[in-house]
């Protein structure tokens, strides 16, 4: 008996749920709890079916319902811990290993269950056993084995027993579930026959429900309502609330909604509160149109504030289901209220929060998607109570009230109310800040600026104009259109003649738009037009001033007429002096221009020039040099480039006046500030400098301008030819030290080796001079080279250094003629034949080389190649006629002297033939040479006249006379 | 919660009958007639000269062999003898033997072995004809007929019939002297005088009980083992701090010969009750510790003996205190069948039958003394077979307690198991407030119960009117 008890009550554990009903807060702990209890309960039927010598299948049977609670536990903690698991990691999951440890449990209950019935056949408990393994059939979810030990259970159950009861209300359960009510019925009745335990009241419960499901609605209320009195009882379990709420619903299907409230009446129960309760559960069941009429009819009955809430808010998504529009914003407007009192908890909070806002929306949608266009009545209705809704709202969600006014705005806007778009827009964008939603607060502030120019009301106008712009820029100082609303922002303070905003909106539009020059340039324009045309200088002289420190990002041109206009301001009555020939004041005036320190550079330059100028015009070349230098000084290079030719006129004023140092020095100054310039009078100033730097043999400042022209862009020609002058003149000067430097400059331009051979003859003659040979045979080895290139080039070569190149190989011919008296004449025959034959031999020689330099075209070389030629003749011819054999007879002296004076003849015409051709050149081509005496003599003169003078001729100085 | 009611065993006892004299000498001459109707005359003699368990076989053979019983001579005689060797020799007499003689005693003996063969209405029966109030077996026929009325559940007449064995066992007492007789009375009345409120409690009257208990003195023989009936009482009056109170009084060191596993469980049992589920469980837990594997032991060790007898009779008579054996239990069980009255009894009867040698030693006539040496060796070895049947009896009982104790101790664990589970599902902290002991509060008492809080001492006149003050953490 007791253990039966405890079996019973085992169950009786199950059925009620109690399981799911502890898995509150604590529910771990007390899972942890209960399973240890388990375990040890397991242990002891264990311990107990030993000492009884394992032969009891009361304790088999007992330790397999131990195993199934213990299963039934686990999973419950397994579910927990799945349903914990977060949601991607929990499709994962295998389900057999999630439910793992309790299916070991459930399969050993049936393994120990299914023995003990195999060991025991004729076991007096098998309807238990069925009993236990139904539920772990359910439990591992086999629903059908399930309902097959439960028919089993009930089978082997004396029927009048309170297992067989247990199985027929497991079974009625099952077939009420699977929607076999007829099935379902008969069990439960048979189970209910007798109120043999405390949960008759709920299985009489569901078999009302099963007979309500068929309609035996009589019954079903019947049964019902002795539930509710037995309910009363503390030995049933009372299922009054939910027979309180089910039984109205009963009553309201069979058409007996009197005796409803009659019943519920006479329970003492509030109409109200039941038809709230049955209202929201036929919303649950899916029955809303009856849940609608239910909770509007209870809504009459209601009987506090609290309830009016509790009917509103499930109202709602009804009164939006059934479009009851007026019904729904009323419903919202109560809650609202309600809201305000703080008398809503928290569903009802999120309930009316979400109404609010869909309900919102969806109008916002319709007036957006213009439903309502052609219904203006229905459509300011509509927008009335979107913008409603949307206060609604921005009461229940303070934190995004701005939200909710952008909103309201856009309605206003959607339905053509600007002037009443405008005031929500604005407080969107006051709220936005508050609550630092920059979004909103951008798309308010864009959106008010469309509205205000959708052209509203002027007084709409002057309130939200200005705040509005302001607002725009605190939200988008660096937005794509604000540059637009600065200005117009800018331009509505200069109409008021509100400058001080005014310039606080340029400083604003300056620090955001640094580049847009043109808008600022703008601005200021407007402002200092302002100073300017109100008379007020020093302001105006402040803003000049702080354009010229670029405070403000202006074009060059801009930059320009500011300045031109403070110039202008500066020079107005100098300017007014020197028109009127006031020399005197137009120089005090530029000079105090130029002293004050007031002025800034270009009020500087533009008096010191003016300044030179005018000492230009008066002649006082002195103090105009001083006023040129400092213009120079203070002036850029583009200032230069404007006024370059004045300083031309300068510069030659100066050379002129023979002021060459000053001259150069202004030149060159010039030329500095030039060149980086295109300018095309650089050259100018670059020869100008460097002839009179070199007049003046200041060689070292004309290498320096040399060496930097080509960095200004001279061309090669004029710096070369620069380079040229500059190696002449230390030719002429003797300054040899950077002679070779300057040649080697100059020789890497082909066209200038021409020019660099007569000075390069200079420097070997200074080498020979000097007794350094070898440096003079190089200088004059390269020279050779520099005259074939040049002539390889086609290059014309200056007279003087065809002389020069015409005197060198002169030299080698000279050598030649050497080596032809060397030689002299000898005996047996033979010999003398061969050395008569070398000699003939070198004479062609000196011929072809003299003919070859007679050719260059140099006069001193022609002269010299043909003097040369007849002198080489005249030595053969008198070396063969005056050679006579030794130790030869007369007869062949005699003999050989004949053929000799008949070999000599022809030479000796050659010779003559030679000498005309020289004189014939000398006169014809008024050749100057030292060796035209020689052959201009006279026959029979004894010498040659030469002219030498003592000392050195005097060279013209090109400077002319100083 | 009926398994929980223990069932009350009854103990009955033998009739004793005066002593009378007569020779050795008239014993052979009547012997040596031949004339067996006259052994009640023989055995008479032979009794007269102490020779009790030499005579049994006289009277058995003229039981058997004697058509016409002379009811009075034999309800004399036996009555001398059941004195000295006890009522279990005849007991083992045929009823076709018995059933011979129409006395009192024989009528007594009769109903003994239809009430253990738990023939209760033909052990009714043989009682049934009138027993004068002053025959000596008239006490122990009325506690043989209150048993019965009580174990046939009229508890009514039980009482009634315990009532008037009270009265005449008193009687008795004021006439009798001797020494045997006077203890086997006193005992007899005192198990008269617990069957009262045995019916009582049978009858669930336990107010009534608890009073009727308070009866017995507690110089009684049986109050030790009639305080643990107390125990029960009380819990049924849901008096568990007095119950463990009773209890806590096996622990004193006089009682330490006592074995009764169900002391244990109904101390585990009166925890529960009080929901001092530690307790409860403590106390199961400690059991299965203590006994578990001694009683494997001791099964073991009882189930070796089979039923030899002659090996229970030398287990028993061996056994001392100083000399235990190994097993507790074992040594716990004979240690209480040493004090158990009923084995005093026989054994006192066994030693007086041994003390018998010496006067068949001083008999002169060799024949006479080979006839009596003969029954005196029969009669001792009947009763030593008796002993040991007994003890053996006694052994298995204890082994059944113990099994039976477990089975207790484990359904009480379950239960708190249970409970604690119901809890938690529940959700009922059953320790919230926490805990605390020993309150006065709890106590009931009545007119007659002493209040004795146990303080760890024992002392004489405490024992039994312990009473515990625990509060109860149910819920």
């Amino acid at each position: 008996m007791k253990r039966k008890l405890a079996f019973v009550f085992c169950f009786t554990l199950m059925l009620s749920g109690f399981v799911v009903k502890t898995a509150q807060a604590d529910v771990e702990q007390r899972r942890v709890e209960l399973v240890k209890v388990l375990d040890e309960e397991l242990m002891e039927v264990v311990r107990l079916n030993k000492q009884m010598g394992s032969g009891r299948p009361d304790l088999v049977l007992r330790m397999a319902q131990i195993l199934l609670e213990k299963g039934r536990l686990l999973k419950d903690y397994e579910n927990q811990k799945y349903l914990d698991t977060p949601t991607a990691e929990r499709e994962r999951l295998n389900k057999d290993e999630v439910y793992k440890e309790s299916r070991k449990y459930f399969e050993q209950a049936q393994k120990t269950v299914l023995s003990l019935l195999k060991n025991y056949p004729k076991y007096e408990g098998k309807a238990d056993a069925y009993y236990i393994l139904a539920f772990n059939a359910k439990e591992i979810k086999q629903d059908d084995q399930s309902k097959a030990y439960f028919q089993k259970a009930l089978d082997e159950a004396k029927p009048d027993s309170l297992i067989a009861d247990k199985a027929r209300i497991a079974l009625a359960e099952i077939y009420f579930n699977a929607g076999f009510f007829d099935k379902s019925q008969a069990l439960y009745e048979a189970a209910l026959k007798t109120k043999r335990d405390k949960w008759w009241t709920k299985d009489a419960f569901n078999l009302s429900w099963c007979y309500f499901r068929l309609g035996k609605y009589d019954k079903a209320i019947n049964l019902m309502s002795e539930s509710y009195e037995l309910s009363k009882q503390a030995k049933f379990i009372d299922m009054s609330k939910s027979i309180e709420r089910d039984l109205a619903y009963f009553y309201t299907e069979a058409g007996r909604s009197e005796e409803a409230i009659a019943f519920y009446k006479k329970n003492g129960k509030s109409i109200s509160e039941i038809m709230l309760r049955v209202g929201r559960y036929l919303k649950t069941q899916g029955k809303f149109a009856s849940a609608e009429k239910t909770l509007s009819d209870g809504l009459q009955f209601k009987k506090s504030e609290k309830e009016e809430i509790e009917f509103n808010a499930e109202l709602l998504s009804l009164y939006e289901k059934y479009g009851r529009d007026q019904k729904h914003l009323e419903a919202c407007r109560s809650l609202a209220v309600q809201f305000s009192k703080g008398t809503l908890n928290s569903d009802q909070i999120d309930v009316l929060k979400y109404n609010t806002q869909k309900m919102a929306a969806l109008v916002q949608q319709q007036l957006v998607n213009r439903t309502y266009d052609h219904q203006p009545d229905v459509k300011e209705k509509k927008a009335a109570a979107a913008v409603e809704y949307f206060m609604i709202s921005s009461i229940i969600v303070p934190e995004k009230a701005q939200e909710d006014y952008f909103h309201a705005g856009e309605t206003y806007y959607a339905a053509g109310k600007f002037d009443d778009a405008i005031p929500m827009y604005s407080e969107a964008i006051k709220r936005s800040r508050k609550a630092n939603d920059k979004k909103t607060e951008q798309l308010a502030n864009t959106a008010l600026m469309v509205s205000l120019g959708q052209g509203v009301k002027k007084t709409t106008l002057d309130t939200y104009l200005v705040p509005a712009y302001e607002s725009y820029l605190l939200a988008n100082p660096k937005g794509e259109k604000s540059p637009l609303i600065y200005q117009r922002l800018f331009s509505s303070h200069v109409e008021k003649k509100n400058l001080v905003d005014a310039e606080k909106v340029l400083i604003s539009f300056k620090n955001n738009f640094p580049n847009e020059s043109e808008t600022q340039e703008k601005m200021l324009a407007q402002i200092m037009d302002y100073y300017k045309d109100s008379g007020d200088k020093n302001t105006l002289a402040a803003w000049v001033k702080r354009v010229e420190q670029k405070e403000f990002k202006v074009s060059a041109d801009y930059a320009s007429k500011v300045k031109l206009l403070v110039l202008g301001m500066q020079f107005e009555n100098v300017e007014v002096a020197s028109s009127k020939g006031d020399k005197n004041g137009a120089l005090k005036g530029y000079w105090e221009i130029f002293t004050s320190p007031e002025s800034d550079n270009d009020a500087k330059k533009t008096a010191a020039y003016n300044l030179a100028v005018l000492f230009y015009e008066a002649g006082d070349y002195k103090p105009m040099y001083v006023w040129a230098d400092r213009a120079v000084n203070l002036m850029n290079s583009s200032d230069l480039v404007k006024f370059e030719k004045n300083f031309i006129i300068f510069s030659t004023d100066l050379f002129q006046r023979r002021q060459f140092v000053d001259s150069a020095s202004l030149s060159e100054k010039v030329f500095d500030k030039l060149c980086s310039t295109d300018s095309k009078n650089k050259r100018v100033f670059f020869k100008n400098a460097n002839v009179v730097y070199l007049s003046e043999k200041q060689f070292e400042k004309s290498k320096s301008l040399l060496t930097k022209a080509s960095k200004c862009g001279v061309a090669q020609e004029v710096i070369l030819a620069g380079y040229l002058d500059h190696l002449n003149e230390l030719a002429v000067n003797n300054r040899w030290n950077s002679f070779s430097e300057i040649i080697k400059t100059l020789e890497a331009s082909a066209s200038m080796q021409a020019l660099i051979i007569y000075p390069s003859s200079l420097l070997a003659n200074e080498f020979e001079n000097i007794g350094r040979a070898e440096d003079a045979a190089k200088v004059r080895a390269k020279m050779l080279q520099y005259y074939e290139s040049a002539k390889k080039q086609k290059v014309d070569v200056p007279l003087e250094a065809l002389d020069a190149i015409a005197l060198i190989r002169l030299s080698s011919l000279e050598i030649k003629l050497k080596k032809l008296s060397a030689d002299k004449f000898s005996f047996p025959e033979a010999q003398f034949n061969k050395i008569l034959k070398g000699k003939f031999l070198l004479l062609d020689q000196i011929v072809a080389e003299a003919d070859s330099i007679a050719a260059m075209g140099s006069g001193v070389g022609i002269v010299r190649a043909y003097r040369l030629l007849v002198a080489g003749h005249d030595l053969l011819k008198d070396e063969i006629s005056n050679f006579t054999p030794a130790g030869k007879s007369a007869e062949y002296v005699k003999s050989f002297k004949k053929s000799m004076a008949k070999l000599v003849e022809p030479i000796s015409k050659q010779a003559q033939s030679f000498r005309d051709l020289a004189k014939n050149k000398i006169e014809k081509d008024n050749i100057l040479s030292a060796d035209n005496g020689w052959f201009m003599k006279k026959e029979n003169a004894d010498f040659i006249p030469e002219f030498i003078s003592d000392a050195p001729a005097i060279i013209m100085d090109k400077a002319g006379a100083k | 919660m009926n398994k929980w009611i223990r069932s009350i065993g009854l103990v009955t006892l033998l009739l004793a009958s005066n002593h009378s004299f007569a020779s050795i000498d008239n014993a052979l001459s009547i012997y040596q007639s031949g004339d067996k109707s006259r052994y009640p005359q023989l055995v008479n003699e032979l009794l007269d000269e102490g020779m009790y368990f030499s005579s049994i076989p006289f009277i058995k053979e003229y039981l058997a062999t004697t058509n016409r019983v002379n009811d009075a001579a034999v309800d004399r005689i036996l009555d001398k003898a059941i004195t000295e060797v006890g009522v279990k020799q005849f007991e083992l007499l045929p009823e076709s033997i018995l059933g011979k003689s129409n006395a009192p005693t024989i009528r007594y003996i009769l109903a003994r072995k239809a009430f253990r063969q738990g023939k209760y209405d033909l052990a009714l029966k043989f009682l049934d004809k009138e027993i004068e109030d002053s025959n000596p077996v008239k006490p122990y026929a009325l506690m043989l007929e209150g048993s019965i009325y009580s174990l046939t559940k009229k508890e009514n007449k039980a009482v009634e019939t315990f009532n008037e064995c009270v009265k005449i066992s008193q009687s008795h007492l004021s006439r009798e002297n001797n020494k045997d007789r006077l203890r086997q009375l006193k005992i007899n009345r005192d198990y008269c005088i617990v069957g009262i409120p045995r019916s009582q409690f049978a009858m669930t009257k336990y107010d009534a009980a608890y009073t009727s208990y308070l009866d017995l003195e507690k110089s009684s023989y049986i109050w030790p083992e009639i305080l643990f009936e107390e125990a029960w009482n009380s819990f049924y009056l849901k008096d568990y701090n007095r119950t463990l109170g009773k209890l806590v009084t096996y622990k004193a060191p006089v009682f330490n010969y006592i074995l009764n596993p169900e002391v244990e469980v109904l101390k585990a049992l009166a925890y529960m009750e009080l929901c001092l589920w530690d307790d409860s469980k403590k106390s199961v837990e400690s059991f299965y510790s203590r006994y578990e594997k001694e009683y494997d032991v001791y099964k073991k060790s009882i189930d070796s003996l089979g039923k030899d007898y002659k090996q229970y009779f030398s287990a028993i008579s061996d056994f001392t205190p100083y000399k235990s054996t190994r097993n507790e239990i074992l040594n716990s069980a004979l240690m209480t069948i040493s004090k158990d009255p009923a084995y005093l009894e026989l054994y006192s009867s066994y030693n007086a039958g041994r003390g018998e040698v010496d006067k068949l030693k001083a008999i002169n006539n060799e024949k006479l003394k080979v006839l009596l040496g003969e029954n005196l060796k029969e009669a001792l070895l009947t009763q030593r077979n008796l002993i040991g049947s007994y003890v053996r009896g006694q052994l298995q009982l204890y082994s059944a307690q113990f099994i039976k104790a477990f089975e207790d101790m484990s359904y009480i664990k379950l239960e708190i198991l249970d409970k604690r589970k119901t809890e938690l599902y529940e959700d009922i902290s059953y320790r919230s407030g926490g805990r605390s002991r020993g309150n006065f509060a709890y106590l009931k008492k009545t007119d007659r119960q002493y209040f004795w809080t146990f303080n760890g001492e024992f002392w004489a006149d405490e024992l039994g009117d312990y009473v515990f003050s625990l509060k109860s953490e149910c819920k």
